[in-house]
């Protein structure tokens, strides 16, 4: 009875989104309340219904209800809980079942936490998220059903794809999607005051923590998703420019340039008509993405199964929202109030020299991801768009972008002091030389990762030292700068610690060319040289897992003769699916890490393996973490933003810029 | 009661919609949010300001700027909001009317109203329907992961693994019977042909170790006896190969089934005969008649599976290639939506030139594959390309 319940209540979810698109709608156009008051409550009950869904959903799988075709493709009675928990959004129909729970989460969250916002704005941009849990809906439901039922339900299901049964897969997507869709609310934000043909006063106040909450999400999906790739995939990588990696970063830098223009828009009532643009950008990139992942255009992991009709739907779906709003944004741009103007030397000028990079980075990987996709479909011709051409283009617009966050930073709102902004950053960029000298001398070449680690440690210092500076200033005793640095605005720490965070990911990424590679068919009792360890295998065995066997090496990590480590590659085998799946054996060593794979056994006892090791690489995620960590800090801030200017004579002066 | 369910959920759908619609409320004109944002605004400054976060100067530029701004905000034409009983009727009406006109029908026909949850372990307690093999052996494997030290069951169910395609777990059963159970020559026998028959025909040293066992319990056992002497063939060992079949046919009866393949193993490694036998036709003391054909599995990688067939002598061959056809037809049979499968097996069947049964997989694929009109498409394609109407 449960599964038909949750199948039922999809379906009147459906109904519901379709009300509360319809009726605000009109309430919003007729300019009456009680219309516009459906809103909320629908908005809220919408959420319910998709809740008890996927809660029906989740119960068919852990209990094996193999009467649902969804549960025999990708589940297994044996199967780990967690991974039938998980497992739910492992797939195709759950996974889009888990969007629409994120979408419908989204407008019940605009729903409660909207009661200081102007009544039509709020009935605009619910209706507009209905319309979307609609769109949506209606795609699970026509096409990706995932309450379809067999009537002779086997025995055995047929278990989940293996590189999917990882602890990863429980945090990745939910993550991803949060992020995906949290910027549909700044979408239906800005189609609202498109429609209504206003921006209030308060919009970027309101977009912006949403932004923000997106924006966090997806940095930590997205290196989530990094990391598992990394120590599931077998070889170390942890980006490869594939379209799928590609569809979740564009959204990430639209999100990064809106949150930033929104900051302007919020202090300086400046970039508006930008800020709305971008504010549709970020979230078309997501329904673009999703688009790529689910139509099937693109055959990957996450693809799970390609089926032409749905790609035509969300195509279908794509079109009409992005089309739509871009067509309303032509229509209506125009007679917007444009909003303050600005020097090219401020606050505000510096963070438009970001958007204008952070845009042409983002047009860099739409281009390179659609253009062989759209050559492949008009000519036939496969050509692949790999990392040559993004680390050639997108380099020269990174590390320009690195130089310039710390000094946009410096510059005061509406009329900022270049030379002394620079002065302040003198130590920065003193240090970020020598430290650069310092890691050339110690690793050598690439000439790249010597300069990229100098401008990343120049980033870290630079975003700190700004936090530093305005808490040392004149002051008298210790206590004085820990009370200023208390008195400091959350989002000034936000900036600087998420500037930072940039910097160690930079300087992660930095260092991947110092990593040491050494591919060996390893004899149980010798040592092989990574980097400056040396790794031999003590034992090989197999074993066996609640759904798969496998082989695996005891490694010991040695540093000067001495073991101060031991790691477990494997090699797994899923019974059910009959597939492979390896498993790496990490160990995190300062922070770099040694990372082993073993692959094909030889008959003299010997095993191929893959040995690395890869110094500061844990910073790529650390650096994550740390910026959504700031992201977290600006959230936490929930004052309101004026862009106050400083004059002319104390400019000099490293106070409060916000 | 679904239905009393349904009803309930359908309510509480449209009274979301009645609820706001019955409230009476005013609403707050379209301006007044932003001259209460400018106000709050204004307070903030004031606020920072007694708090030392701004200097008296900034505050004061801060709030000129806010100032300017809220009484642009006042200034700007105000729509009175009003509601209207006649709109909120029909919004109400329109609530009353969607709900239940969209969901029933397009869960009519989508859902499956009758069905009741299946979860699994309420399905293995339930009575078993007879004739479900499947069935009866997932409730057996349930019960061993309660009792796993029950030998009987592993015992029963090993030889459906063999057959269904599941050599490596076949394997395991037959030996946690043996281990749990004691050891026959019997046990040793069926383990060492399990062994064999994932090794896609090959007597691996593993296999010998079983069918030696079962010969030091009983020195009358045939199959062991048989394959020990195809493993001496296969190793090149003619001449011990020749003593163990001379010895099988001294010793048999003379109506034993098994006499006719025994001869000709002999014949074919005298060198008297070229033709080979079948390698499936094992001789077969047992009545279960698990001959080779019926199993052999391993799903390999592709290419290395391809290779090793390819090195078998054609009669074993010919047998292997059966087997997988056969065993391919049987997972079907349990599992028909895979259509990759299906074109397989009507390819396979044209290939061994079995119309008859070629005919019979496009029926079975057609009756599985229906509804999907994409997957049934390809089949009735092949089906017309090979000439093979159905």
């Amino acid at each position: 009875m449960i599964v038909e319940v949750g199948h039922y209540a999809l379906i009147l979810a459906l109904a519901l989104a379709l009300l509360q698109f319809a009726i605000p709608f009109a309430g919003a156009r007729l300019n009456d309340p009680a219309l516009m008051r459906v809103a909320r409550p629908t908005a809220i009950s919408q959420f319910s219904f998709v809740a008890l869904a996927y809660g029906a959903l989740t119960y068919a799988h852990v209990v094996s209800d193999f009467s649902l075709v969804n549960v025999i493709e990708n589940s297994h009675s044996l199967k780990p809980f967690i991974y039938k928990i998980s497992g739910v959004w492992g797939n195709h129909e759950g996974s889009m079942l888990l969007w629409v729970l994120v979408l419908s989460l989204c407008g019940a969250l605009i729903a409660i936490f909207s009661s200081a916002m102007p009544d039509k704005l709020r009935a605009d941009a619910l209706s507009v998220q209905g319309l979307l849990g609609a769109a949506f809906l209606l795609f699970i439901l026509l096409t990706s059903n995932p309450f379809a039922r067999v009537d002779q339900p086997p025995w055995e299901g047929r278990d989940l794809n293996p590189i999917l049964q990882d602890p990863g897969l429980a945090i990745h997507p939910p993550l991803l999607y949060l992020g995906y869709v949290g910027f549909s609310i700044v979408f239906s934000f800005a189609a609202a005051a498109l429609i209504g043909g206003r921006i209030d006063a308060a919009w970027a106040r309101f977009a912006r923590p949403w932004t923000l909450f997106a924006w966090v999400a997806l940095t930590l999906g997205i290196a989530m998703g990094s990391y598992w790739a990394y120590y599931t995939l077998g070889w170390g990588g942890f980006w490869f420019w594939d379209p799928v990696e590609n569809a979740s970063l564009m959204p990430w830098i639209a999100g990064t340039a809106l949150l930033h223009s929104a900051a302007v828009m919020e202090k300086r009532e400046a970039l508006k008509v930008w800020t709305i643009f971008l504010s549709i950008l970020a979230f078309s990139l997501s329904l673009l993405g999703t688009f790529l992942v689910r139509s099937g255009v693109l055959t990957s992991v996450h693809a799970f199964a390609s089926d032409p009709e749905r790609g035509v739907f969300i195509l279908g779906i794509l079109v009409f929202f992005i089309g739509g709003a871009l067509a309303l944004f032509a229509l209506r741009a125009g007679s917007l109030p444009v909003g303050g103007l600005f020097a090219p030397i401020s606050r505000e000028g510096a963070l438009v020299v970001n958007n204008l990079l952070l845009s042409a980075s983002c047009a860099t990987v739409v281009i390179g991801t659609l253009y062989p996709l759209a050559l492949e479909a008009l000519t036939g011709e496969k050509i692949s768009v790999g990392p040559p051409f993004f680390n050639t283009v997108l380099i020269p617009i990174a590390l320009p972008l690195a130089l310039l966050m710390p000094i946009g930073q410096m510059l005061a709102w509406k009329r900022g002091d270049l030379p002394a902004a620079l002065a302040r950053l003198r130590a920065a960029f003193a240090v970020g030389v020598l430290a650069a000298a310092a890691l050339g001398a110690r690793y050598g070449t690439p000439f790249l990762s010597i300069v990229s680690a100098g401008a990343a440690v120049y980033l870290i210092v630079g975003g700190l030292s700004d936090i530093a500076q305005r808490a040392a200033f004149r002051a008298s005793s210790a206590g004085a700068v820990f009370t200023r640095l208390r008195g400091l605005a959350l989002s000034a720490w936000g900036t600087s610690v998420s500037h930072a965070g940039m910097g160690l990911t930079l300087l992660g990424l930095a260092a991947t060319g110092w990593g040491v590679e050494n591919i060996v068919a390893m004899k149980p009792g010798d040592y092989y040289d990574v980097g400056p360890y040396k790794l031999g295998i003590e034992e090989i065995s197999p074993r066996n897992g609640p759904n798969y066997s496998e082989i695996y090496a005891v490694m010991a990590v040695r540093s000067g003769g001495e073991t101060i480590a031991r790691i477990e590659p494997a090699k797994r085998f899923y019974q059910a699916r009959k597939m492979q799946r390896s498993e790496a054996g990490v160990v995190t060593l300062g922070l770099g890490q040694v990372y082993a794979a073993i692959g094909e056994s030889h008959e003299d006892g010997a095993i191929d393996a893959r040995l690395y090791w890869k110094p500061f690489v844990t910073l790529i995620w650390i650096g994550a973490l740390v910026m959504a960590f700031g992201g977290g800090l600006s959230l936490a801030d929930r004052r309101l933003r004026i862009g106050v200017a400083r004059r002319a004579q104390v400019a000099a002066m490293p106070e409060a810029a916000e | 009661m679904m239905w009393l369910v349904f009803a309930l959920l359908t309510g509480v759908a449209v009274m979301a919609v009645l609820l706001p619609l019955a409230m009476r409320g005013e609403a707050s004109d379209a301006g007044a949010a932003d001259i209460a944002f400018f106000e709050e605004q204004i307070a903030e400054i004031e606020r920072e300001r007694a708090e030392g976060r701004l200097d008296p100067a900034e505050a004061e530029a801060a709030k000129t700027e806010a100032a300017r701004r809220l009484l642009r905000a006042e200034a700007a034409p105000k729509a009175k909001a009003r509601g209207s009983r006649r709109a909120a009727l029909a919004a109400a009406l329109a609530a009353i009317v969607i709900v239940p006109a969209i969901s029933l029908p397009l869960y009519l026909r989508l859902g499956k109203v009758d069905m009741p949850d299946m979860p699994l372990t309420a399905r293995l307690e339930s009575q078993p329907d007879r004739g479900d093999l499947a069935g009866a052996v997932a409730r057996i494997e349930q019960h061993l992961r309660e009792r796993p030290e029950d030998g009987r069951g592993f015992e029963v169910v090993a030889p459906y693994y063999l057959r269904t395609g599941r050599g490596e777990d076949a394997i395991d059963a037959y030996s946690k019977a043996l281990k749990l159970l004691g050891a026959t020559a019997e046990r040793h026998a069926n383990l060492g042909q399990a062994r064999m028959i994932v090794a896609e025909g090959k007597v691996t040293p593993e296999a010998r170790k079983d069918f030696e066992a079962a010969l030091a319990l009983d020195p009358a056992n045939v199959m062991s006896a048989y394959y020990l002497g195809l493993g001496a063939e296969q190793a090149g060992e003619k001449d011990r190969a020749v003593e163990i079949f001379a010895k099988l046919e001294a010793d048999a009866p003379a109506d034993a089934a098994y006499l006719p393949a025994v001869k000709r193993r002999l014949a074919e490694l005298r060198g008297e005969n070229a033709q080979r036998p079948p390698f499936a036709q094992a001789p077969d003391q047992q009545e279960s008649g698990q001959g080779l054909a019926r199993g052999p599995v391993a799903e390999g990688p592709a290419s290395a599976q391809g290779k090793a067939i390819a090195a078998m002598p054609a009669d074993q061959r010919a047998a292997m290639i059966r087997g997988m056809v056969d065993n391919l037809a049987a997972r079907l049979e349990s599992s028909g939506d895979d259509v990759e499968g299906w074109l397989k097996l009507i390819r396979a069947y044209n290939v061994l030139a079995e119309p008859e049964k070629a005919r019979k997989a496009v029926e079975d694929a057609r009756k599985a594959l229906a509804g999907r009109e994409a997957e049934a498409a390809r089949i009735e394609a092949l089906a017309k390309e090979l000439n093979i109407g159905g």
